[in-house]
């Protein structure tokens, strides 16, 4: 294993470092018989690192000896008991040497001093162990004893010179710091190692989330982004979403949901290693339908694994007893497995390694994640975005199906009830809805999406009853979908309404031909009006006439002539 | 532990060295040249060659060389360097 080159015959000697992912970024693992400085701030793990390196060595038959300046070495053991390693026994079996290298504050200085103690003891262990890897953890406590910038300079060269000519491959840890003072003291370290890797811990939205980056690698290449890395119970790991080519097999042949009818409205049921996601608004039976799958599976013997944010192993498994699904015997034979936590517990890249842990030892054809909407609290929505992704992935490439509950306003949007833009990763897509008609809540399903096969688009009504989840028989009307009681009404309604509907057609025709009389009988009495004003007005006429020419005479008779004749005139003008 | 001040108190020293570098060489004059003036006779000092001896250094904690520890008078106290600093070595004597 050690010194093995993966690929080029020229390329530089290497040791896998065993730390999951790690050795992916570094494109096989830490340099050979050379210096990899790792630098962090404090909890972010450079113990841990260098702890798991020596020992993930020692289990493979390498002995590493491991100097600790800040922690004794009865705790250093004690942390590495809780990540299951044993370092007593490697001790025992001369595979490790944890080294307290405690410098007692009181300890008083007279005149110059080198590291010649040091050098001793562990050049004495390394040859009685034949061992040639050794951690220093932390190098700044060592070199800070001089408390003088050119000397520590100086040493560490001296140290990194001891342990090159000695063939030794070292990791040394050193504390970094947001505190310009003190990044820059210790930049010297960066310049004189081979390979130097940076651990970094920051808060985001209140949760913490850990980062790994190598800047600097002599005589090789590597991954260059910056890596989310977490510490759990089995120690560090690595996601290395970006070296994750996109490796995915096709989809699978198609396995039942557990409900016959809805595997033919799917056109066969769901695809195995398929992304499977039911939405729905709250209660509309998405936990029942994951669950009727699930007891399916079981039965026929697959592995499922339920990652659980919202509810409780006994409240599902009680929950699901009424519509007659029991899960316990799929959890007694160890089929069904429940991981849940609550989003908030952690930060994703926790939550994504437990998943991935529980999925290596357990080895699930399938699993239910319940549900995306709850994964937004592990932080922000770019957070649940990436845990999302990186578990998808995850499945894909190991040919798990990936049941995906959410929960969802009323919309049959894909884009909205998937959320999180993960739509694109989605081969299946259920919608479950209730439906208010006639004071009868009733629950709908549809099929949105069934990639690869051909499936039924109209809403179905369903049921769940005792004996599980039942659909029922589409029916289409007026009105789109109709479900419950009312299915039944509706056909006696519509041949009455097909019976009304004629009857008004011919009454409003009745009542046109009634307004088209009125009408004509309105416009004859007008004529007759207008007549009858004519008849008149020519009646005052012929009146004003024969007034005027007896005026006239009346007139001339008394030798008036010319003065009334402009009034006259005028009278007669104005008719 | 008696403290009499009429009786002489017994020196007990040991000093860490490696191999023959010259700091060590310097501590081993220097502490013997402070004993001898002061204590002649009255101490017993140890030299011990860690580049032979690792499992003492491991034993001691002796990081660094040249080391001195005074393991009598009491309590332990440890002097790192050259012991150029004659004041302070004696200091940490009770010389």
């Amino acid at each position: 294993m050690e010194n093995e080159s993966k690929t080029d015959k020229s390329a530089l000697p290497k040791i896998p470092t065993y730390i999951a992912g790690l050795d992916d970024i570094l494109h096989g693992g830490i340099p050979s018989n050379r210096t990899t400085i790792i630098s962090g701030g404090p909890g972010c793990g450079k113990s841990i690192f260098g702890i798991e390196f020596l020992y993930n060595g020692a289990k493979n038959g390498h002995p590493g000896i491991y100097v600790t300046f800040e922690e004794r070495a009865d705790a250093v053991r004690q942390n590495a008991l809780t990540m299951g390693w044993n370092l007593d026994e490697m001790e025992k079996q001369n595979l490790m040497f944890v080294m307290q290298a405690n410098l007692d504050p009181k300890t008083l200085i007279s005149g110059d001093f080198s590291l010649m103690g040091l050098f001793a003891i562990i050049e004495g262990k390394a040859k009685s162990m034949n061992c040639t890897r050794i951690v220093v953890d932390a190098i700044d406590i060592l070199l800070r004893m001089y408390n003088d910038f050119n000397r520590e300079r100086s040493e560490y060269y001296i140290l990194h010179d001891w342990f090159s000519s000695r063939k030794m491959t070292s990791i040394m840890t050193v504390k970094s710091s947001q505190d310009h003072g003190m990044a820059s003291r210790y930049e010297f370290l960066d310049f004189m190692a081979d390979c130097v890797i940076h651990l970094d811990q920051r808060v985001r939205e209140q949760i913490s989330t850990r980062r790994i980056r190598v800047t600097k690698y002599r005589g090789s290449d590597f991954g260059r982004n910056e890596y989310p890395y977490v510490i759990s119970d089995k120690g560090l790991s690595i996601i290395p979403i970006s070296t994750t080519g996109l490796r995915h097999r096709p989809l699978g042949d198609p396995i039942s949901s557990g409900n016959e009818r809805l595997d033919s409205i799917l056109g066969g049921g769901y695809r195995r290693a398929s992304c499977v996601l039911i939405a729905g608004i709250t209660g509309a039976g998405k936990t029942t339908m994951a669950n009727t799958f699930i007891k399916s599976a079981c039965d026929r013997g697959e592995k499922v694994l339920y990652i659980g944010f919202e509810e409780s192993e006994e409240a599902i498994v009680t929950n699901m007893l009424s519509p007659g699904i029991d899960l316990r015997p799929a959890i007694e034979s160890k089929r069904l497995r429940f991981l849940t936590s609550l989003p908030e517990a952690m930060g994703s890249e926790e939550h994504l390694m437990r998943a991935f842990n529980q999925m290596s030892d357990d080895k699930p054809d399938h699993i239910v994640l319940d549900a995306i909407s709850a994964c937004e609290r592990m932080g922000s929505t770019r957070t649940a975005f990436e845990y999302l992704i990186r578990l998808l992935n995850h499945c894909k490439e190991n040919d798990i199906t990936c049941i995906l509950l959410n929960q969802t306003v009323e919309s049959m949007d894909i884009h909205q009830i998937s959320g999180m833009e993960i739509s694109s990763m989605v081969d299946t897509a259920l919608f479950l809805g209730m439906t208010e008609v006639g004071g009868e809540v009733n629950r709908m399903l549809l099929v949105l999406k069934s990639r690869g096969l051909a499936h039924s688009n109209q809403f179905r009504e369903f049921r769940i009853t005792s004996n599980g989840v039942e659909l029922m028989d589409v029916y289409v009307g007026e009105g789109g979908v109709l479900t419950g009681a009312a299915r039944q009404e509706q056909e006696a309604k519509e041949s009455a309404n097909q019976r009304m509907r004629e009857h008004r057609i011919l009454q409003k025709r009745q009542e046109l031909n009634h307004k088209e009389a009125a009408k004509q009988a309105k416009i004859a009495a007008l004529q007759s009006e207008i007549d009858m004003f004519k008849t008149e007005l020519d009646t005052l006429m012929e009146e004003e006439k024969i007034w005027h020419d007896g005026r006239d005479i009346r007139a001339r008779l008394r030798g008036k002539i010319k003065d009334d004749n402009t009034l006259n005139k005028s009278i007669l003008g104005n008719i | 532990m008696t403290k009499t001040q009429e009786s002489d108190p017994k020196y007990r020293l040991k000093l860490f060295i490696a191999g023959n570098e010259p700091n060590s060489i310097q501590a081993i004059n220097n502490i013997r040249e402070i004993l001898d003036s002061r204590i002649k006779d009255r101490y017993k000092l140890e030299v011990v060659d860690i580049l032979s001896d690792f499992q003492s250094a491991i034993d001691h904690g002796v990081l660094v060389t040249p080391m001195l520890i005074i393991v009598e008078p009491s309590p332990e106290t440890t002097i790192v360097g050259t012991l150029s600093d004659v004041d302070k070595v004696k200091a940490a004597l009770r010389l």
